[in-house]
């Protein structure tokens, strides 16, 4: 089993955001640590085009690799080791230290990226900022797809 | 639970030696014992808790031994079964003395009789006192709803006859054991220098987090406090004399529930929210990454992007290269041979080969696009949802906090000076809650990161080759113990949460039945319960709703535990005792009640009860109620009473059908009740 960290200078805002019930939703964000950084790691790679700077300088949260494949969360680590490294052989059992770190990396980058919508929307809930974005991101997803439609050509 | 047979020896009016044996018929499960006023049910069911828990609620014991009777001595015995066994339980009480003399537990075993050890905490297993006035019940003394007359220990004796007692006797003993444990734990890793650290700090986290305990436990007991003073103080002014106030604050009760109502709904709302992050969110996120990623593993070997090709670029699969090596031919049949050029170049494509582990992930990797295609939209579209029934259902919290600000400023406006300091008390205890909740909130977040630290330094400790095996063993110990308290803590919490629903969807279903105004059934965690008004929403307090009322649903409650008690006696549970199978003795059922809430109850009573005992006047007894409740009937008795008196006049019939029965006698030497079976 490989283990994935979080860097320590989120530790409080990791707490937040799995920890801390929000006041109207009367639970966490996130229901705990695998999940938060499933998503850090995809908003990691949505800004990121390489995880060269999401290096960790202090590991905090330790998380077994297990949970994410029990959680049926692990395509997503496997995706990000291929993307990176281009080269199939990274999901091999002897590379598995390497190819979750992938994920650990992409996790740190986005969650640098989710401090800069926080600290840009002080006024709103945390679960209100990460919401905006994603209905940024969803509609360009959408016009992109509606821009790429074409006709059927009978 | 079921009794079989009283024996009342000279106590009170049952002067010499009188027996009466119970129906213990599955499906003739009642038995009838008519009596006119002061003959003698009250004092037979009195002499049955007397019997077993050495009270006696409405005389004192110097009036135990019969008037007529020379002797000092008075007695009642009890057989009852018992899990396929047959028990005795007897008490004497000496006038002379002035002493009850200890209770004596029997198991009869072919014939013979065994003393049994601890019969008092037998007996309050079976049946604890702290429920005793709910099985065996006075409907002329009910007085009110039953659980707010209980005293403490009320949730403890229904956990007991649930069998609940068991486990959380396990939990407190683990977690002692847990203490213990971790304290012996913490002394090793103190000595051993590659974990000494390790121990310094676990040492302050558990500090911690037993603090941040006991102010939760604090906070919880305020919290509670608080709701209870909001809920008496606006109840006081909805009671009050003053008819405005009151049905202003009625008026505030029913907005309060509604604006309560709309809060759970937004929570709902907010929850959905919530959701969609972790639904919605790594799928969109993961656009640009599967876009870029998956035009990669579509390609073929040629480099041309092929959509029905999924594979990373390595085109032989390991498992079949391996066979060739083995088998020591190629597919184009050359030989391979170890050391030959042939030999090393089949083997270097080990390197690149593909596993069954890579395609397993590769085929992960691809279900990530396939999975997050359409999201967007559908997210984009659920979110506008759930925004638009947001800003509905915040306008109508808005409105109705107005209104409740409004009706508090014209119950103030009335300037009567109790009503506005109750008020006041009110409202400082609405955000008194609102604070408490906060702390609360704040302190939990704290435990569960607390926990999560302890375990994240503990699993470290794992790591840390250990020198002693005392240490070693230490931590699989805690590992299992702490195992077993989760497991017997979901357990516990997943049961009493069932057993709650079940036992008041019960009751309410026996109200929807039987009331003729439709009422809910609001209750506590703690088994408390109360009457709310459906179409105001008005909490009943007392007997508020009518005593016949209130006796209604007191029975259907008794008549719902007992009914769950029912089905969880035959519970194998590795953790649950089974629950007790107990009777149900009602003195006077009817009190208060009208004619069509005694049919109901009639009817409800005997079908979920394991054995029912009624106590009944002449007049609570109708001929009609035989077509409702004859068919469960196995003992029918008639209790005589034996008078001095000489009057015809006084004789008193019972009248069944084209029978008639003699409930006195006349002329008699001395005044004393008997028993007589109806056959």
């Amino acid at each position: 089993m490989a283990t994935v960290y979080f860097d320590s200078d989120f530790s409080s805002r990791i707490n937040k955001l799995t920890v801390e019930k929000s006041k109207l939703a009367n639970k966490p964000i996130f229901p705990n640590n695998y999940s938060l950084m499933t998503f850090a790691a995809m908003v990691g790679s949505y800004y990121n085009s390489n995880c060269d700077g999401g290096k960790l300088e202090k590991k905090d949260k330790e998380i077994g690799s297990t949970l994410f494949v029990d959680h049926k969360l692990d395509g997503i680590a496997y995706l990000l080791a291929i993307d990176a490294t281009q080269n199939g052989k990274i999901l091999k059992s002897e590379q598995e230290n390497e190819m979750w770190k992938y994920l650990e990396k992409y996790s740190n980058l986005g969650m640098r990226e989710m401090e800069s919508w926080f600290s840009m929307s002080q006024s709103i809930p945390l679960e209100d900022a990460i919401l905006d974005r994603m209905r940024e991101v969803a509609l360009d997803i959408v016009d992109q797809e509606d821009k790429d439609y074409k006709d059927p050509v009978f | 639970m079921l009794l079989n047979k009283l024996t009342l020896e000279n106590f009170r009016q049952y002067y010499g030696k009188h027996e009466i044996e119970f129906s213990t018929n599955a499906k003739k499960n009642v038995t009838i014992i008519h009596a006119e006023n002061s003959v003698g049910k009250t004092t037979m069911l009195n002499s049955i808790t007397w019997c077993l828990y050495g009270n006696t609620p409405d005389f004192s014991s110097s009036d135990l031994v019969s008037w007529n009777h020379d002797g000092d001595t008075c007695s009642v015995k009890l057989n009852f079964v018992y899990d396929d066994n047959e028990f005795s339980v007897s008490r004497v009480y000496d006038k002379k003395r002035r002493k009850t003399k200890e209770l004596n537990l029997y198991k009869i075993e072919y014939g013979n009789s065994v003393l049994q050890e601890e019969p008092v905490s037998m007996i309050n297993h079976l049946l604890p006192e702290n429920l005793s006035k709910y099985f065996f019940f006075s409907g002329e003394n009910f007085g009110g709803m039953l659980s707010s007359e209980t005293k403490s220990g009320y949730k403890d004796s229904i956990h007991e006859i649930l069998g609940f007692n068991l486990p959380k006797t396990a939990l407190k003993d683990l977690k002692k054991l847990n203490e213990k444990n971790t304290k012996e734990k913490n002394k090793l890793l103190r000595l051993q220098k590659s974990t000494e650290n390790f121990a310094f700090q676990l040492d302050e986290k558990q500090k911690s987090l037993k603090e941040v305990k006991l102010n939760i436990e604090s906070i919880a007991s305020d919290l509670k406090s608080y709701k209870s003073i909001q809920r008496e103080y606006s109840q006081k002014i909805a009671d009050s004399n003053h008819e405005k106030a009151g049905d202003l604050s009625k008026e505030k009760q029913v907005k309060e529930m509604y604006k309560r109502e709309k809060i759970a709904i937004r929570e709902g709302l907010h929850q959905n929210k919530h959701d969609f992050i972790f639904k919605y969110g790594a799928a969109i996120f993961s656009r640009r990454l599967t876009s870029r990623g998956l035009d990669f593993l579509n390609k073929n070997d040629d480099g041309d992007v092929d959509d029905d090709i999924v594979r990373v670029p390595a085109p032989y699969d390991k498992g079949f290269v391996n066979r060739l090596l083995n088998r020591g031919s190629c597919i184009c049949k050359r030989p391979l041979i170890k050391g030959k050029i042939e030999y090393e170049n089949v083997q270097y494509l080990l390197h690149t080969a593909n596993t069954a582990i890579i395609d397993d992930r590769v085929y992960k990797a691809k279900m990530v696009k396939d999975n997050s295609d359409g999201l967007a939209e559908e997210f984009l579209s659920e979110l506008a949802r759930v925004e638009v029934e947001l800003s509905t259902v915040d306008n109508q919290i808005g409105v109705y906090e107005l209104a409740i600000k409004d009706i508090e400023k014209r119950i103030d406006a009335l300037g009567n000076v109790d009503i506005s300091s109750w008020q006041k008390v009110s409202i400082t205890a609405t955000s008194d809650i609102a604070e408490a909740n906060r702390k609360l909130g704040s302190k939990e977040a704290y435990e569960v990161s607390l926990k999560r630290e302890i375990a994240s330094i503990e699993r470290e400790i794992g790591r840390v080759k250990m020198d002693t095996p005392e240490l070693d063993q230490s931590l699989k110990y805690q590992e299992t113990i702490e195992k077993l308290i989760s497991y017997i803590k979901r357990a516990l919490e997943k049961e009493e949460k069932n057993t709650v629903n079940l036992i008041f969807n019960s009751v309410q279903k026996i109200l929807d039945n039987s009331l003729r105004r439709p009422f809910d059934i609001g209750r506590d965690e703690d088994y408390n319960f109360y009457q709310i008004e459906r179409t105001t929403g008005s909490i009943i307090k007392g007997t508020d709703a009518g005593k016949g009322q209130t006796l209604l649903l007191n029975l259907a409650f008794v008549t719902a535990l007992i009914g769950h008690l029912k089905l969880r006696a035959s519970s194998k549970s590795e953790i649950f005792q089974p629950g007790t199978i107990a009777p149900f003795i009602i003195d006077a059922p009817f009190a208060e009640m009208d004619s069509s809430y005694q049919k109901a109850t009639l009817s409800f009573l005997p079908e979920q009860s394991s054995q029912l005992v009624l106590f009944l006047s002449s007049g609570q007894w109708k001929e009609e109620y035989k077509e409702i409740i004859g068919k469960y009937v196995g003992k029918r008795y008639y209790l005589v009473n034996h008078s001095e008196s000489t009057d015809e006049k006084d004789i008193e019939i019972l009248k069944d059908g084209n029978q008639e029965y003699r409930l006195t006698e006349l002329n008699s030497e001395h005044i004393f009740t008997s028993i007589k079976e109806i056959k």
